[in-house]
């Protein structure tokens, strides 16, 4: 086997890829190596002293490791499925035939998405005060609630109320993922689908959700990983206080409590799950090449 | 029913659905314009009102002349823009060579382009800082805008890989013949096509920057390099809670990214599901 | 083909950049370990020879100091008038917040070559010291002519670890009552009560007669605010938090849960405002101003704004009722202390001198400095500065235990749960302690 000869095409690909390779490895590899390599030291900061897993059975000990990865779980699942939900609804919407001025309605959707993090958690924070807030007073305007909630400052509502923002912030990506994939299912298939007879479930069910499942996966993966990764909107609106401490914020969080050796172990959980779902996601990404 | 009248009201009905998702989504926006327009003792009225009677421009000259926005806001503009630089050279490479090359390692390397999109950035947050400060770029511009290429050369790589691919290798394939190489064949001939796709990609980069929050945090001091976001996130600490200036502050730093997006939306919106869609 | 070629090593020259920046950074690790000394006295031969490139002469040095933005003001002008005495030293800002300080500096001071000094909360200090990150200042600080002497032992107390002082306090003090005069004469009271039952005495007054909708709040929507609040209870009514050697948590005790439903109970009652949840302690402060409470517990630092920001608010201040008379404030302060791994330390020791002269801790302070000298101005002992004075002779520096940075968190948690009423002071106070215990061990 001559392993070191290149083809005509491996030389060209070699000179393309290798600053880009150089430059992630930089950036990307030689931290994930570096924090690796903290959450094994006795001290953190000097990197010194092999302290075995210790630091990992201190974490697994903490509660407030188990409360962030209910959190996580509960914060991750609910807004994931809410998105994705209320994305898809959209997407239908606007990709029904009859409906007119389709890139308006979702460029003006998409507004959501695209505005700063710091500016949707910012304007979130203000329209979730209690007392006067306009959250409050248009739900009540509306009847749906008869006091003032007491949205970001009690345990029991906070979560639900980051949720319903991250919700806000996400499902327009659903919608536009999801529309760009109905419309490559061929009309033809409708076409005949109608002249069958069949209902807009029937149709749902057999047509349109079978043939946009590969997408769907990548949208509800992507959705995933952004939901456990979530950071500046949970830091700005609680600090993750009111039990709202994801694992995103608890390695934030013991970073400025100085104790980089739990840090940089939750930092290492915190990178296993992203990576569980990150591996599923390549896995469907790549299958074509 | 009629299935005339039927399919009318079905419609309506969707347009009802979709003017009042509309108004959700924009709720937080119009009560930032809303808020950042009144007078301080309108802000904190109760019953809240969306109008004020009594606008002013106060809060919005405040910032101007008397915060860190300023500042921030070309801090941002000159980090957004060597980061769409930096990750239009880098990683519009890597999908050029992603696109068109067949190599042993494809498979592997593509994983690690698409894994590395969704790390943590808390996670890397620690080790980038001590690195960029080891080499004495940290509260620069320079520094940032490399540590932001983690967040925009994947999604780069990606995007370019999808446009590369758009575009049929015949028309390279013929430019081969013509006696043009393969970095000639790029720049006379596939760039013109790709004019859009790359105004697309850099401006995803760009926006990308403008936004980042949780690494600017930690790698700006002073306002040397401090973006808006920051600068945003310190008017509603310790000593100052004016939310007057707070709102107009949040309206300044979107607006021109709403604009951008307006600008490119359709071309944005393909760039954005190429990567997905195609595979 | 030439103009592909200039394109391929512009790439190959940039990567050949980043590259070098990598190997610097290996080099850079490896020295340190190895020895720290040589580190920075190479680092200083760079930044000479870098100065040569330019052909300047003098031997300027630049030191560093993080300064929270409430100080900014007095801290640039004593930074000028120290570089106009040292011209061969350039002092540098770099402002902090309060929300974000501590995060930052700690990711700076564990740095190499740190910035020097840093203004931290003096409880901050022992955290800190203990991570080897900060430097003993005894010998270094005495060369450059601070007066260890002057300062109050119970602040230095704070900034020691193991009989070594990490920092140089400039600014100590604890809570008081601030109370609306006129609202407190409508009800017929003269002077604030002096028991806690006294006080809900006077809440229930205030309540009946409607003069305003709530008496008093609280600042339970932030962290630190609230916590060294609960604790100041559980300090007047005899308790602690932990046991002497840090091995176990106190707050299930019946001091703690009596902590607990004191500010439980205020506020289901009705006399405090269900606002408190989201304010801090400034916001607490900008409500009482606008007239809408009688009283609250605050710090002295609050008196210039009130009176400069609420000229027809008639108030005055008073001591924290407790049980059987005047209950205890937590102590605290700030201080400013050096790094370790950083270079140019006897020009920082210098600056450190000069930014706490008991003239310029007068200055620094917004409400009473750490130095004794200091303390005897006339600045200090104000009608309205009194009470506090008189309050801090019953004080109990803030918790500064190992863990606290830890369990702070789990504090204010289940506070939240107390308060919403999920939990119960009992339930909230015994989950607290297991959460705690679980980290103790």
């Amino acid at each position: 086997m001559k392993r070191l000869s290149l083809s005509k095409d491996e030389k060209k690909a070699l000179i393309y890829l290798l600053p880009g390779f150089i430059v992630t490895a930089l950036l990307i590899i030689y931290p994930l190596y570096y924090i690796i390599t903290m959450s094994f030291s006795n001290n953190a900061i000097n990197q010194s002293g092999f302290a075995g897993i210790a630091n990992y059975t201190k974490l697994f000990k903490n509660p407030q490791f188990s409360k962030a990865i209910v959190n996580t779980a509960k914060f991750t699942g609910f807004s994931v499925a809410g998105a994705y939900v209320l994305g898809y609804i959209l997407a239908l919407a606007i990709n029904r035939r009859s409906i007119k001025l389709k890139g308006l309605w979702r460029s003006l959707i998409f507004i959501s998405w695209i505005i700063p993090g710091v500016v949707k958690a910012t304007s979130w924070k203000w329209l979730f005060r209690t007392d006067g807030g306009m959250f409050n007073h248009l739900l009540q305007s509306v009847g749906l609630i008869s006091s003032e909630v007491p949205w970001l400052t009690s345990p029991k509502f906070a979560m639900w109320a980051i949720i319903i923002v991250q919700i806000w912030a996400t499902a327009p990506y659903v919608m536009l993922l999801m529309t760009a994939g109905l419309q490559q299912i061929s009309k033809e298939l409708y076409e005949s689908a109608d002249l069958d007879g069949a209902g807009f479930l029937h149709k749902l069910k057999y047509i349109t959700l079978p043939l946009t499942k590969d997408i769907t996966f990548i949208c509800i993966l992507m959705l995933l990983v952004w939901a456990i990764n979530e950071f500046s909107l949970i830091w700005i609106m609680t600090t993750g206080g009111q039990n709202t401490s994801t694992l995103s914020l608890l390695v934030y969080n013991q970073f400025k409590m100085l104790n980089l050796n739990m840090a940089s172990a939750s930092a290492v959980m915190q990178l296993i799950v992203t990576m569980f779902f990150a591996a599923f996601y390549v896995k469907l990404t790549v299958k074509e090449d | 029913m009629n299935k005339r009248v039927k399919s009318i009201i079905s419609d309506a009905l969707i347009y009802i659905f979709l003017a009042f998702m509309v108004i959700i989504i924009l709720i937080p926006l119009g009560w930032v314009l809303s808020t950042s327009i009144k007078q301080e003792v309108d802000i904190f009225a109760k019953p809240p009102v969306w109008i004020t009677d009594n606008p002013t421009l106060q809060s919005y000259r405040d910032v101007l002349t008397g915060s860190g926005i300023p500042k921030a806001f070309l801090n941002s503009t000159i980090v957004g823009f060597m980061t769409v630089v930096f990750s239009l050279i880098f990683g519009g490479s890597a999908g050029y060579a992603f696109a068109r090359f067949k190599f042993r390692g494809k498979k592997v390397l593509s994983l690690y382009f698409l894994m590395s999109q969704m790390l943590p950035l808390t996670v890397l947050m620690i080790p980038l800082y001590y690195m960029i400060n080891d080499w004495g770029l940290i509260d620069t511009k320079i520094g940032l805008s490399i540590a932001h290429l983690v967040i925009t050369m994947p999604m780069v790589t990606w995007m370019t890989k999808g446009y590369f691919q758009g575009i049929p290798k015949e028309i390279e394939e013929s430019a081969s013949v013509d006696g043009c190489n393969t970095l000639q064949t790029l720049i006379r001939i596939l760039m013109p096509l790709l004019k859009p796709a790359i105004a697309t990609t850099g401006i995803y980069a760009f926006v990308s920057s403008w936004n980042e929050f949780a690494l600017a945090n930690v790698l700006t001091r002073t306002d040397a390099s401090r973006t808006v976001p920051i600068s945003l996130s310190e008017f509603s600490s310790y000593f100052k809670v004016d939310w007057g200036d707070t709102m107009a502050a949040a309206a300044m730093i979107t607006i021109p990214i709403v604009i951008l997006f307006m600008l490119v939306q359709k071309h944005f919106v393909e760039g954005l599901t190429a990567g997905a869609v195609k595979g | 083909m030439k103009k592909s070629f200039k394109l391929v090593a512009l790439i190959l020259a940039l990567v050949m950049v980043a590259g070098s920046f990598a190997a610097c950074k290996k080099n850079d690790s490896g020295k340190d370990t190895a020895d720290k000394g040589q580190t920075s006295n190479e680092q200083k031969g760079t930044e000479d020879s870098k100065k040569d490139d330019k052909g300047s002469a003098t031997e300027q040095v630049t030191i560093e100091w993080w300064t929270p933005n409430w100080d900014e003001k007095e801290s640039r002008e004593m930074a000028d008038e120290f570089m106009a005495e040292h011209p061969n030293i350039k002092v540098n800002l770099v402002i902090t917040e309060w929300d974000t300080y501590k995060n930052k500096i700690m990711a700076a001071i564990s740095t190499n070559n740190a910035p020097q000094l840093y203004t931290i909360l003096t409880t901050d200090v022992a955290q800190f010291a203990k991570l080897g990150l900060l430097s003993p200042l005894d010998e270094l600080g005495a060369q450059a002519g601070i007066n260890f002497d002057d300062m109050l032992e119970a602040a230095l107390d704070i900034a020691s670890v193991d009989g070594k002082i990490y920092g140089v306090p400039f600014r100590h003090d604890g809570s008081g009552v601030w109370y609306n005069v006129d609202m407190l004469n409508q009800v017929g009271y003269n002077e604030f009560p002096k028991t806690w039952d006294e006080l809900i005495t006077m809440c229930e007054k205030i309540k009946q007669a409607g003069i305003v909708e709530y008496a008093n709040a609280w600042p339970l929507g932030n962290q630190p605010n609230a916590v060294t609040r609960m604790v100041q209870q559980l300090y007047s009514l005899g308790g602690d938090v932990l046991n002497k050697d840090e091995t176990e948590c106190l707050l299930d005790s019946p001091e703690a849960v009596q902590a607990l439903t004191n500010i439980v109970e205020n506020l289901q009652n009705g006399y405090a405002s269900p606002s408190s949840l989201e304010m801090d302690n400034t916001i607490l402060r900008d409500t009482f101003g606008a007239e809408k409470l009688a009283f609250y517990i605050g710090g002295p630092f609050d008196a210039g704004t009130l009176e400069s920001e609420y000229p027809n608010l008639n108030f005055a201040s008073a001591v924290i009722p407790g049980k059987d008379g005047m209950g205890v404030t937590t102590s605290n302060g700030w201080t400013i202390a050096m790094a370790e791994k950083t270079t140019n330390k006897e020009e920082a020791a210098l600056f450190l001198q000069y930014l706490t002269l008991p003239e310029n801790q007068a200055r620094l302070t917004d409400s009473f400095p750490a130095s004794k000298t200091a303390l005897e101005y006339e600045q200090f002992s104000t009608k309205y500065l009194k009470p506090f004075a008189e309050q801090l002779t019953k004080s109990k520096p803030e918790p500064a235990y190992a863990k606290w940075p830890e369990m702070e968190p789990i504090i204010f948690n289940y506070m939240q749960y107390a308060l919403s009423g999920s939990m119960t002071p009992e339930e909230a106070c015994k989950a607290m302690t297991a959460d705690i215990n679980a980290i103790l061990q």
